[in-house]
Formats: structure tokens, C-alpha cells, sequence
């Protein structure tokens, strides 16, 4: 059968059944849409709106339990990463007051101005030596306190020992500042003696690939947070002790942590979603073999006829292929179209900018290519393999194996 | 026309191949929507027994963000989103489930309030709007205040404990009272007559953290004194409460019992040889909380509270968190989605769900002996969607579609039956009334069984709650009617096509062919 005949077979079979043509249509434009719109539109929203939120930070925020050392943690980190860094360090460290049981960082004031001018708006000064100390506006406004104001702490877990600290500034973190506001809105006091590193702030970080090493890739913040944390727990293992072991816990968070945990958390609430897609996939497959499986039984004598004519196994996978094939690449053409509309739309609702990547397009094609295939598959078997016999006379029709008939004679 | 029913349902018997997949996939879909209805809506009586028991209640409610909603999630506007990090004094059941807020930080938009309720005002508003849910018995707040330090004396000797908490114990209107009395490993747990009184219970099991090198503590036992310092709470005018631990108070309590609560099992396999041996040990509740009576609590916090005249203890002090008491627990899933949705801002989640989620990352127990190797560490989580409803919905179809296929091949492939009944005067109603009884009769045989394997489950939970037998049919009927009525709907109306496509069918064309 010559090609150009064959192409005009398909055409006519395609025009003589619009109901199933249509229908399949339908279904295809369904699972293609739905599954881009979902998975990669949708997905990309909610990316956008914690993006939205995401706040600027250091590469590397991390710090280790009171009283431990993190150089040891952050030299091993940076050799692994062969990363080096400008940084500044400071004493983390917890303390009785007025306001609780709370956080209080010391570390070198003029350091802190230096590496991250303007991050700070400050009334008074940063404090010079160990008896004083800068607070947060907001502390000292629910205390009632001003400059020069006393702000008592102790250290010492049976309330003994108390140091009085003379209020030297009281300041805000600037919006502007490269750091989360939650780090640094503590009591600011100065470095004394004695005093143990255990918080880093990473200003900048460098790549230090030795020769030899310069495939390898540039080592991202998120990389470098995530490296702390392991070599952390690679020398501290976490406790069996439940909650009794999360003070001895590390933490290290990058510039990009709130966008990845509400990347993390976003999915986390939408989950289930996934089952109701898979679902969703399983009804346009079930609905693409219903309609096929449907129209083999309705064109049985049809197909006896070709077979009759002398047309091949491959020439009947080919006509019916092609019908196929002809329907899927229609509801692509729709199913783009209406990913581009739809998405617009959504996205306009959202009032988030709506842009899809073709290769989002492109994987739900190979899916949905994929789903095509599988749900034609036994119909269109079944049109190849059916004998003549079969389809004339409504006998069963096997796919994978044939009865074989041994002797002529009456025995099998 | 009953004559036609019965056809359809001898049809249905003589091709029972094709009638058996009808019927599975509407057992699937009728077990997947009771399932939802019945199964996830809450649990047997005794889930999660020991710590609703300790923690007074069947739901949490808590004001941080440790479980976040869509709708929480959805506040999104420009800087929305925050790194937090607790760094106050974490108390209370948060501290247990979900420590990792504290020391590794969390995510918050900051139009969030942080207490459970800023103000003495709002609390009472709080717990009136949980009140007022159908379904709960009674809300708990969880009262808590840090201590220190606690000193006793043991045969002359200062003994001092550090980082413990000191609870309010609701017992005149906890429903779990016999958790604790059974916990009870020395004196006795709080009696009527103790409210008001300065009577302490301790958790006897803290002093086998030594164990795991977490600390090595001394604990008073009964009988024993003990002298608690306690910071004086305050709020700003944020209503945010603050601890001064300036102003920290001494009060003596006596030690009248302690408990060990055990809270559940883990097992685990070694191998011995060639033989796998079966090991289990049983998990242990430990907190560092100081059980006093509710009166005892109110009335050392009013005696710290800033300035004179009448300050009630919600003036300077909010709840960790609130516990719900419901009426029925089979349904507790149910009510903390309704009290999710009124409450808004607030994390709301069930003490069983809050332990599973818990229990993933290995908390709130200390493990002794089981060995552990990869251990998560808890985080924010998300709460999700309930995708139960469109997930039926889409099941439903999926099942209908099957059944509609089986019809379609059924006219196709009896078309000249159908051609016959039509030439001996069957009327083309007839016809499709004999497709649709055949479809439906199958479609609702399955769903009745799908909805019947589940609901014998189900009930097994109502029973164990004692829920009335008048209760439990009024629901077997409302759901099994929903499960049918869904079922009939679906196949109904996707096995119309095959079936108004015989009156298509001419007994001419046919019997011709």
C-alpha cells in the first residue's frame, strides 16, 4: 500500500468517527493540561509567593552549642568545600533577665560595623568593654529602659552572680541588613576573655579549587549550610534522649532557608494532591483504552476487510498508529494553547507572573506520550493479531499466545 | 418492565468475568470514600493513651507556627516569610513535640502573634470559640512556668536540679485522670482535697537520662521538700509574656508521688546465628515538669504578679498551648479540622497525629536500648490539604468509566440479543432500563461490599469509644446512603451512553448483518 494511500485511509477513518475523535481529543488535552498546570505552573506559584518572602541573607549563618568551639566544625567544612570565607565570630551564649531566659551575642563591636556597615540603626554606641551592652529597641521599650540604664543578667542557673550592664545603644537591624533580624535582635555585648567562638556569620564566600579540581562546581551557600550541619552530626551524633538532646543541637542556615522551607513546607501541604493527579492519569488512560477497545469492536469487519485486501500487520499498526498518532499531536496543539492561556489566568489571579518553560510542556508530552501508548497498546494489538475468523465471527481474539492445532485428524 | 430488570441481572450472572471487574472497582471506590468518611475522621478509644492522659486533652492548640495550613501558607506578601528563631524560655508541649524550633529556627510570617492569646480577654474569647464547637467536651489551658532551679535537702545534703518546669495539673477536668494514677510508681497522685494545696508530683523517669550523658540529676522523691525558684511572668504591651528572672520568687512544695508514664513500644530484630530474635523496649514520657494543683499555680502566680490589686493569672501569663477535650474520639480528626478553620492563626493538630509526627523523628522519648542509626531531626511541617473529597470524587469516576466500558462492550457485543427482544415488542425504555439495572446492580453490589469491609472496621473504633449503638446506626445509614448514592450517580450517568446507544440499534440492520 503506497503512503500517500494510507495517509488518505487514516484521514477518511478519522473523518467517518468525529464522536470518538473528539472524545479522545478531550481526554488527551485533559491529561496534558492538567498535568503541566499542576505540576510545573503551580508548583512554580508557589515557589514564587515564598520567593516573595525570601529574605536577604550571608551565605553562611551557623553556630554550635555554648561553650563548644565551631572552628574546628567550620575548618573541616571549608576544607571539604574548599571554600574560604571573610567572616566574623562571636560568642553565643545564654543568660537570666529580666526578659526571659534569652540569647545574648558578644562579639567584636567595631568588627561588626566594619564587615556589615549599616546594618544596624543605632542610637548611642556599640558596647566598648564587657560591663556594657546594646539592646534592641524593642527590649527596652517593654522594659522602660533608656541609655545608661542598668540591664541585669546572670549566667549562673541558680540566679547568683548577677552583672549589671550599662545600656551604651539601643538599636534596630536595618531591613537592609545581609542577616535575618531574628539573629541579631539580642542584647549586643563585647568580647571579653575566655569568651569560646561559637556563632560565625559568613560575609563572602570564595571558591579555593586547587589545579586539577576545576570541573568541579562552585559550592552553593544551601551546600556549604547543609555540609556544617553534617559535620556536625558527624561528630556529635544526635542522642537518643528525645527532646532532652536538641540542646546540643547546630544550626546553619544559608540565604536561600526560607525560600527552601516554605518550598519544603508547600509541599508538604499540598501532597495528597499528587494521589488526586495519579488518579486523574489513570482516568485519561482507562478513558483512551475504553474508547479504542470500543471502536476494535465496532470496526471488526472493517478490519477483516483490510486483512482480507492483503494488508500486512505492519500496514494495519501503521493506519492505526497513525490515527493515533494524528489525535495526539492535535491535542498537543490544544493543550499547549490552553497551558499558555490558562496559566496566564491563574497567574493573574495569584497576581504572580506566569511563565512556563516548553520543557515543562515537552516532559508532560513525553508522559503523556507514554500514557497514549500503554492505554493503545492492546486495542491496537488486538486490530493486528485478530485473524480474519475472529472478527467475523465475535470469536476471542489472544494476544500473546494462539491455540495451536497439532494434527489434522480430529487430535490436538 | 421487571421482566427487563431481570434480564439485565442474568446478563450480569452469565458474564461474570466481565461483572467481577465492575464490581472490584467499585469496592475500591466504596472502600476509599468510607474509608474517608469513617477511618481517617478519628481513632479507637485508647491511641495515644498516655500522652492525652498527661497532656490533658485530645488536641493541641498551639500559637507558634509549627504546623502550617494552606491558608497559612497563603499569607504571602512582600518580606512575609522570616527566620525565626525561639530563643526565649520553650515550654510545654512544643518543647517536647517539636524542639527543633527552637534550636534550629522556623519560618513566621511576622503578622502572627506568638502566645496562644496576648491578653486575659482573649484567651477567655479563645477558649469560649473552642468551647463552642460541636463535639468538645472541655479545653485545658496548659499552664507552665520555668524553673531553674529546685533545691532539697536529703539527710543534710543540698541536692540542686536544674531546667525544670512547673505545671498547672488540670485534674478536675481532665478526662485521662487513670493515666496518671496508673503511672504512679511511689505515693499517690493529687486528690480533690489538694487544690489550693503546695503539693507537688515528679516524673521519677528523669533520672535515668544519666544513662544517655544528658544529665545526672538526683530526684526528690516522696515525702521530700523541695524549694522552687520561680522568674515572675509578666506581659509587655505587645502581650508578649516575659519571665523576670530579676525578680524570681522561692515557694516549697512537698513531693506526694512520682509516676513514670510509660507512652509506647518500639521493637526491633537482631540476629543471634542464624536466629532473628524479636526485641522490644518500652518507652518512657519523661519530662522535666513539676505537676502541681490548678489553684496552687494560680495562686503562686497571682502572689509574682507585678503591682497589687486583683490580678488574674491570664493578666500576666498565657497558656503553651490549649488542650481540647472531645466528646467522642472517633471523630477527634473531624473536630480539629473544624477548629482549625475557626481558629485561623493558630496551629491546631490532634495529640495521635502530633505524636506520629513526632515519633518519625524519634522524639519526645528517650530510647535506651533500641539501637537508632539515622536520626531526622523534627522540623516545621506542613499540614495537608484534604484532598479526600475530589480524590472520591475522581475514584468514583474512574470506577464508573470501567463499568461504562463493560456496559458498551456488552450492547456491542449483544446487539443482536438486544435486536431480537426489540422484534418481540421490547420497547426501546425496556432496553435501557435492562443495561442500566445490569450496571447499577453490579455498581452498587460493589460499592455495598467495598463500604461493608470498611464499616465493620469502623464500628470496632465506635464501640471501643462507647459510642451508643443508636449513634452508630444513625452514621452506618447517613454513610452507607452517601456511598451508594455516589455510587449510583457515577455509574448511572456514565452507563446512560452505552445504554441510550441501543436505541440506536434496528432489529432490521441487525439480524441483516
Amino acid at each position: 500500500m503506497k503512503q500517500g494511500s494510507l495517509f488518505a485511509l487514516v484521514a477518511q477513518n478519522l473523518r467517518r468517527a468525529p464522536l470518538r475523535v473528539l472524545l479522545l481529543l478531550l481526554l488527551m488535552v485533559a491529561g496534558l493540561t492538567g498535568r503541566t498546570l499542576y505540576t510545573y505552573f503551580f508548583g512554580q506559584l508557589l515557589h514564587q509567593a515564598s520567593v516573595a518572602g525570601e529574605i536577604r541573607s550571608l551565605p553562611l549563618v551557623a553556630a554550635v552549642p555554648e561553650g563548644m568551639a565551631i572552628d574546628p566544625i567550620l575548618s573541616r567544612t571549608l576544607s571539604r568545600q574548599m571554600v574560604k570565607t571573610e567572616d566574623l565570630r562571636g560568642t553565643l551564649f545564654s543568660a537570666y533577665t529580666a526578659l526571659g531566659h534569652r540569647e545574648i551575642l558578644a562579639l567584636d563591636p567595631q568588627a561588626l560595623l566594619t564587615t556589615f556597615p549599616d546594618s544596624l540603626e543605632l542610637t548611642g554606641n556599640l558596647p566598648a568593654t564587657p560591663q556594657e551592652v546594646a539592646l534592641p529597641r524593642a527590649w527596652a521599650a517593654s522594659l522602660g529602659m533608656e541609655l545608661g540604664d542598668g540591664f541585669a543578667i546572670s549566667t549562673h542557673s541558680q540566679l547568683q552572680e548577677w552583672s549589671t550592664l550599662t545600656i551604651t545603644g539601643l538599636f534596630t537591624v536595618s531591613p537592609e541588613a545581609p542577616f535575618p533580624p531574628a539573629l541579631l535582635e539580642r542584647p549586643l555585648m563585647a568580647q571579653q576573655q575566655g569568651d569560646v567562638p561559637n556563632i560565625v556569620l559568613v560575609a563572602e564566600m570564595s571558591q579555593d579549587t586547587p589545579r586539577g579540581w576545576r570541573w568541579r562546581r562552585p559550592t552553593t551557600p544551601e551546600q556549604l549550610a547543609a555540609d556544617f550541619n553534617w559535620v556536625y552530626e558527624d561528630e556529635n551524633p544526635l542522642a537518643r534522649a528525645g527532646f532532652w538532646a536538641y540542646p546540643a543541637r547546630s544550626f546553619a542556615i544559608s540565604a536561600s532557608w526560607a525560600r527552601h522551607t516554605t518550598d519544603a513546607l508547600a509541599r508538604e501541604i499540598y501532597e495528597g494532591t499528587q494521589n488526586v493527579l495519579a488518579l486523574g492519569y489513570a482516568f485519561v488512560g482507562l478513558g483512551i483504552y475504553s474508547v479504542l477497545i470500543i471502536a476494535f469492536i465496532q470496526r471488526r469487519r472493517e478490519i477483516a476487510i483490510y486483512k482480507t485486501v492483503g494488508l500486512s500487520p505492519r500496514q494495519l499498526l501503521s493506519i492505526f498508529g497513525l490515527e493515533v498518532f494524528i489525535i495526539s499531536l492535535t491535542a498537543f496543539a490544544i493543550g499547549t494553547a490552553c497551558i499558555l492561556y490558562l496559566g496566564r489566568q491563574v497567574a493573574a489571579i495569584m497576581e504572580l507572573e506566569g511563565t512556563i518553560h516548553s520543557g515543562a510542556i515537552f516532559q508532560s508530552l513525553a508522559l503523556g506520550t507514554a500514557l497514549v501508548t500503554l492505554a493503545a497498546a492492546v486495542p491496537v494489538g488486538m486490530a493486528v493479531t485478530a485473524t480474519v475468523n475472529q472478527l467475523l465471527h465475535g470469536q476471542k481474539v489472544y494476544l500473546f499466545h494462539q491455540r495451536i492445532i497439532l494434527s489434522t485428524a480430529g487430535e490436538e | 418492565m421487571m421482566e427487563f430488570v431481570r434480564l439485565g441481572l442474568i446478563n450480569a450472572h452469565r458474564n461474570l468475568g466481565r461483572s467481577l471487574v465492575t464490581v472490584i472497582a467499585m469496592a475500591v471506590a466504596g472502600v476509599m470514600m468510607t474509608a474517608s468518611l469513617s477511618v481517617q475522621e478519628g481513632y479507637g478509644a485508647d491511641r495515644a493513651e498516655a500522652y492525652r492522659g498527661f497532656l490533658g486533652g485530645d488536641i493541641l492548640i498551639y500559637g507558634e507556627p509549627s504546623l502550617l495550613s494552606v491558608a497559612q501558607l497563603g499569607e504571602a506578601s512582600p518580606s512575609s516569610w522570616r527566620w525565626e528563631r525561639y530563643s526565649g524560655d520553650l515550654l510545654g508541649p512544643l518543647a517536647y513535640f517539636h524542639p527543633d524550633m527552637h534550636y534550629r529556627g522556623y519560618a513566621r510570617s511576622p503578622q502572627r502573634s506568638m502566645p496562644v492569646a496576648a491578653s486575659a480577654t482573649e484567651l477567655e474569647q479563645l477558649i469560649q470559640v473552642v468551647e463552642d464547637t460541636e463535639g468538645v467536651s472541655g479545653v485545658n489551658p496548659y499552664w507552665v512556668l520555668p524553673v531553674p532551679t529546685l533545691h532539697f535537702d536529703r539527710f543534710g545534703t543540698p541536692f540542686v536540679v536544674e531546667n525544670s518546669v512547673l505545671r498547672s495539673w488540670p485534674f478536675h477536668d481532665c478526662g485521662h485522670r487513670d493515666v496518671m494514677e496508673e503511672a504512679m510508681v511511689s505515693g499517690r497522685f493529687f486528690l480533690p482535697e489538694d487544690d489550693g494545696k503546695a503539693v507537688a508530683v515528679v516524673d521519677q523517669t528523669r533520672a535515668h537520662l544519666s544513662r544517655l550523658d544528658v544529665e545526672n540529676v538526683a530526684l526528690p522523691g516522696r515525702g521530700e521538700v523541695i524549694t522552687v525558684t520561680i522568674p515572675r511572668p509578666w506581659r509587655d504591651d505587645h502581650g508578649q509574656v516575659h519571665f523576670d528572672y530579676t525578680r524570681a520568687q522561692q515557694f516549697d512544695l512537698t513531693i506526694v508521688g512520682s509516676y513514670a508514664l510509660p507512652s509506647r513500644t518500639v521493637a526491633w530484630t537482631i540476629t543471634v546465628g542464624e536466629e532473628e530474635i524479636l526485641l522490644t523496649e518500652e518507652l518512657y514520657f519523661t519530662t522535666p515538669e513539676i505537676l502541681i494543683p490548678p489553684a496552687t499555680f494560680a495562686a503562686m502566680v497571682e502572689s509574682m504578679a507585678r503591682g497589687a490589686g486583683d490580678v488574674a493569672m491570664a493578666d500576666v501569663l498565657s497558656p503553651a498551648a490549649l488542650g481540647v477535650r472531645v466528646e467522642n474520639f472517633a471523630f477527634v480528626e473531624r473536630l480539629a479540622s473544624a477548629i482549625r478553620h475557626r481558629l485561623g492563626d493558630h496551629s491546631v493538630i490532634s495529640v495521635p497525629r502530633q505524636g506520629d509526627l513526632a515519633n518519625q523523628a524519634y522524639l519526645p522519648e528517650p530510647i535506651f536500648r533500641k539501637p537508632v542509626e539515622d536520626m531526622p531531626l523534627s522540623r516545621q511541617r506542613g499540614y495537608p490539604v484534604n484532598v479526600a473529597p475530589v480524590f472520591n470524587v475522581v475514584l468514583f469516576l474512574v470506577a464508573a468509566l470501567i463499568a461504562a466500558t463493560n456496559a458498551a462492550i456488552l450492547v456491542l457485543e449483544r446487539r443482536k440479543e438486544i435486536s431480537i427482544l426489540k422484534a418481540v415488542g421490547g420497547t426501546e425504555g425496556n432496553i435501557v432500563l435492562m443495561v442500566l439495572s445490569e450496571v447499577l446492580a453490579l455498581s452498587l453490589a460493589g460499592a455495598l461490599f467495598g463500604f461493608a469491609v470498611v464499616r465493620v472496621y469502623a464500628t470496632s473504633v465506635l464501640l471501643s469509644t462507647q459510642t451508643a449503638w443508636r449513634d452508630i446506626l444513625a452514621i452506618t445509614l447517613r454513610e452507607g446512603g452517601l456511598v451508594l448514592a455516589a455510587t449510583a450517580l457515577a455509574a448511572g450517568f456514565f452507563a446512560l451512553v452505552p445504554a441510550l446507544s441501543t436505541i440506536r440499534l434496528s432489529a432490521l440492520e441487525v439480524l441483516k448483518e
